[in-house]
């Protein structure tokens, strides 16, 4: 009986606060979503999956098929505390329109699932509904606490430099509690997160050990912002991967953890504007970072972070003119200085672009002429089916790299006419940017000068050759992680000039051009004493080269490993609005690149060569390339359609020195320093590569 | 065909001089810092918005022929981050004109705004600068304001470029007239693109900020979604900051409706 009475007290109570609740009012629950479908063809026939680039294993790019997923938004607004976001996605990756809805397939066994073959059998193809994301807000009115967020976040917000946003697809991935308040009447905010390490990526190696439930990142931002003219933020991340103690077998009083990987990361911004036009910003980060590699973080070479104990630091100034002249001209500025043991495994590994340079451009992002990775590689994900290749093919990506601090930057997953971004450890150098507006006319131009903290002449900057992950070295024309070289004595140049002009003809012809030159010189190894002088094995017609000599050629002299890039870029673009709901435009790009790289002739054999020339693609020669593209976007009553179709042509015709002789096969000759290794062509090779990406986008 | 030349030398010169004589401009001016909306508003937090991304300097009015241009001026260099093409990104700009203060015209604004005209200030004509596409805007507002769809003026192309939002519009579509003795009024607001079902591609504001939500306001929408605007006399005086902080003032019921909406008046020569 006296139970019953606490029951119903309780009922009351409940009954009190609901009815307080509901004087509020503000019970709301919101449905909405998006539904996307998109179109890929390519003359690559590729069908990995429903993206153009992937290199993640058993799920490799393809340029066919069509696709179709739905996002649901589940929003609740419980009461004045308290909020709900949720997001439900179907899965994506192989959910072909000829996989007829996922029915049928068969079990993944050991063969991994490709181009939907396992239909019904694998969340790839199936179509199921997954939970993205779930994020509750609290806001619990206090003077010091201004709201709680707990559950899914994408890691913006902080600062790309050390904790940032991966890749937008991932973007609730990240889950951990977010807490932020203000004092001083809101002059001084303060914001504090604990996030759950991401085991998938975030830890030497790319994973955060067998013991990863307790892993986290810490992270604390201060903001202070005396008056409109002034911002000063500071910021602090602390990353600690830990593994249970091998040597604690008792468990009667716990067991004892140690740490696998460790990182600290403070950083201070400030912005700084004396008068309405100028604004001078400046960045200072500084990493302190230990592996312990008796907890499986030992040197892999393939990681997003450097091993050891080490600290370096990163920092930029910039100034912006905002027409100080009253004549249309602006001006910015910018210097980087960004240390080679600068470590932040969470800094922005996409979506964000640090520096003021607009960089290299995209089309040129992975090594070789036909934007493969490197080659042993290449061979391997050939072993396992042409559909799990990893190349995007000669027309690479559009449009410029974005930078990121970031030695994991990820362009997994990603179509041609999406961002490329680009990891700019060891770079520093200066970015001038002037730019002149008249009405319908913009010029802008850049001039950048990049030196390297990278440019060392002992071998790995004295680490050894252990430290340094030594994944995707700079090879060919650029790559996206072009970071840590064994030696390095590198300079680069890049000047551009971009034009935009609305001519006035009908409701106004968008015209757009650019001309952009790079210039880039690698001496790479400057000590003869260092000089390896290998003997190269030798090599005769019994094995199917032309003549008795060499396989590859003798290194024996300091410039026989130099580099020298001439790089230039010109584009022009029409784009017309035809009526309010379309949109359509064309764009011819060509690009003329002569790059002379001795590495390529003295591919030495593995591990005879002894700095690792021998894993690279890095074909010198003549690069001439050509895209024209055709766009146009059609907006209709809360439909968007979206449709880009590229052709893309051209020759490179590759330029290995001499010194060596070359391998015939079918009556063609090939450089091909050892058997295993794949063999480059020594002709003139051309390429024509066709592709559409398209897309319907609708919001409900 | 010496007469010739001659004849296509004087018409060329009459027609300079008529464009420099019958071109029209009109500036406005806010002062620096103020994008505080009410008084305490406050940016998301995401990197994107940058300081002084919705700081209105300045509003530039230029007629040249059948056309009128808006130049939109702010306080910091537009970026476009979520490559909508336009040169801009975040930001979201309504410009309210009032052509006649004594013809017909409205006081309620587009839902996402939450605020009204004051009645000697209704408007006749609104130019919206969005990175959207034409069709979804206008789609927006046949969905959401269709009863505002006549005066609203949705420009084929707007441009961001350094720090200056522009588009062009026909002068008819905005009724002809003294461009000079019209009453504006310049709304800053933020590009959403997946607005609430009700708001007219705006960003929230909230009590408190959020990585994609303004701070400082109210959790429903009894505050004015608006981060900055002209006011007093649109020279860019220190003390317009003052003036707006009253236009925005608002108040709202315990349930969280509107007691007392946030009500604007327009500036400029014809501004009452």
């Amino acid at each position: 009986m006296r139970h019953n009475r606490w029951v119903i007290a309780a009922m009351i109570l409940a009954a009190l606060a609901f009815a307080e609740g509901m004087a509020f009012a503000e019970f709301t629950l919101d449905l909405g979503g998006r539904t996307y479908t998109k179109w890929l063809w390519g003359n690559a026939r590729r069908e990995g999956s429903s993206y153009m680039y992937s290199d993640i294993p058993n799920d490799g790019a393809g340029d066919n098929g069509q696709f179709t997923e739905i996002e649901l938004f589940v929003n609740a607004k419980v009461s004045k505390y308290v909020e709900i976001q949720s997001r439900l996605h179907s899965r994506f990756n192989q959910n072909y329109w000829t996989n007829y809805s996922g029915f049928g397939g068969r079990p993944e066994g050991e063969d991994p699932c490709i181009a939907g073959d396992c239909g019904e059998y694998s969340p790839l193809s199936n179509q199921y509904l997954k939970l993205r994301g779930m994020t509750v807000f609290i806001r619990p009115g206090y003077g010091w606490l201004d709201q709680v967020v707990l559950g899914s976040n994408d890691m913006g917000g902080w600062d790309p430099w050390i904790v940032g946003q991966a890749r937008y697809i991932d973007r609730d991935n990240p889950a951990g509690i977010i807490a932020s308040g203000s004092l001083f009447g809101k002059a001084l905010t303060w914001r504090g997160q604990r996030l759950s390490l991401p085991r998938l990526w975030a830890g030497p190696g790319f994973n955060t050990g067998s013991f990863h439930s307790a892993d986290g990142a810490y992270t604390m931002l201060l903001s202070y912002s005396p008056s409109s003219k002034v911002d000063l933020v500071g910021l602090y991340n602390y990353v600690n991967d830990i593994e249970i103690d091998p040597l604690d077998v008792n468990p009667d009083n716990g067991i004892d953890t140690k740490t696998r990987y460790r990182e600290g990361v403070y950083g201070l911004r400030v912005a700084i504007r004396p008068t309405d036009n100028i604004e001078v910003r400046g960045n200072y980060y500084h990493s302190s970072s230990s592996t312990d590699s008796t907890l499986g973080a030992g040197h892999t070479g393939f990681s997003p972070v450097i091993y050891g104990d080490l600290s370096d630091s990163a920092w930029k100034l910039a100034a912006d003119f905002n027409d100080p002249f009253e004549v249309g001209l602006s001006f910015k500025a910018e210097y980087f200085d960004i240390g080679a043991d600068y470590v932040a495994v969470l800094a922005g590994r996409r979506e964000v672009d640090v520096l003021l340079t607009e960089g290299w451009d995209a089309t040129f992002a992975m090594p070789g002429p036909a934007n493969l990775r490197y080659a042993v590689y290449r061979d391997a994900q050939h072993l396992q089916g042409e559909g799990l290749a990893q190349n995007i093919g000669w027309g690479g990506w559009d449009g410029t790299t974005q930078q990121v601090v970031s030695l994991g930057v990820d362009n997994n997953i990603t179509d041609f006419n999406e961002p490329l971004a680009q990891d700019v450890h060891g770079w520093k150098g200066f970015t001038f940017v002037p730019q002149y507006q008249a009405g319908d006319l913009t010029l802008q131009a850049e001039l950048s000068w990049i030196d390297y903290n990278t440019n060392w002449q002992t071998a790995w900057g004295g680490g050894g050759g252990s430290k340094y992950p030594t994944f995707e070295w700079f090879t060919g024309v650029n790559t996206t992680r072009p970071v840590y070289q064994p030696y390095q004595d590198r300079e680069t140049s890049i000047y551009a000039l971009n034009a935009k002009y609305i001519a006035p003809l009908g409701k106004g012809l968008e015209i757009t051009a650019k001309i952009k030159q790079i210039d880039e010189t690698d001496k790479r190894l400057n000590n003869p004493a260092l000089v390896p002088n290998i003997v190269p094995t030798t090599v005769g017609p019994a094995q199917g080269y032309e003549a008795t000599g060499y396989a590859w050629a003798p290194f024996d002299d300091v410039s026989d490993d130099d580099r020298d890039l001439d790089y230039m870029t010109y584009q022009i673009g029409l784009g017309y609005q035809f009526r309010d709901e379309l949109w359509a435009g064309l764009r011819y790009e060509h690009y003329d690149v002569e790059l002379k790289d001795g590495s390529t002739a003295i591919y030495g054999a593995w591990p005879g060569n002894w700095y690792g020339y021998g894993d690279q693609a890095n074909p010198s020669g003549d690069y001439n390339k050509n895209k024209v593209s055709v766009l146009a976007r059609y907006t209709l009553g809360g439909a968007e359609i979206g449709f880009q179709y590229q052709y893309n042509f051209g020759d490179f015709k590759p330029d290995f020195g001499d010194g060596f002789v070359a391998k015939v096969v079918n009556g063609k000759r090939y450089f091909q320093s050892v058997d295993y290794r794949n063999p480059q062509p020594m002709f003139t090779r051309d390429f024509n590569q066709q592709r559409i990406v398209s897309y319907l986008k609708v919001a409900f | 065909m010496v007469r010739t030349w001659r004849c296509a030398a004087l018409a060329a010169v009459v027609v300079l001089v008529a464009g420099s004589v019958l071109a029209q401009e009109v500036v406005l001016k806010d002062p620096a810092g103020d994008d505080f909306g009410p008084g305490a508003y406050t940016y998301p937090t995401d990197a994107v918005y940058k300081a002084g991304s919705f700081d209105l300097r300045q509003l530039k009015v230029v007629s040249k022929g059948d056309n009128v241009t808006f130049e939109v001026t702010l306080g910091t260099d537009l970026d476009d981050p979520w490559r909508m093409g336009g040169g801009f990104s975040v930001q979201m700009a309504f410009i309210f004109i009032q052509t006649d203060p004594a013809a017909e015209g409205l006081t309620k604004t587009y839902p996402g705004l939450n605020v009204q005209f004051a009645p000697e200030s209704k408007w006749q004509k609104c130019i919206i600068l969005s990175p959207q596409p034409p069709a979804r805007v206008k789609n927006e507002v046949e969905t959401k304001a269709a009863d505002l769809l006549a005066a609203t003026v949705i420009p084929t192309r707007t441009r961001g470029s350094g720090r200056v939002l522009s588009a062009t519009v026909a002068k008819a579509d905005i009724g002809g007239g003294d461009l000079t003795k019209w009453g504006y009024q310049v709304l800053m607001q933020s590009n959403e693109g997946f607005p609430d079902k009700a708001d007219l591609l705006t960003r929230k504001v909230n009590e408190y900020e959020g990585q994609h939500r303004f701070g400082g306001g109210n959790d429903l929408d009894c505050d004015p979604h608006v981060v900055d605007l002209f006011a007093g006399a649109a020279t860019g005086d220190k003390s317009e900051a003052e003036e707006q902080k009253k236009m925005l003032a608002y108040e709202c019921n315990p349930d969280g409706t509107s007691k007392s909406l946030a009500t604007i008046k327009t500036v400029g020569v014809a501004a009452k």
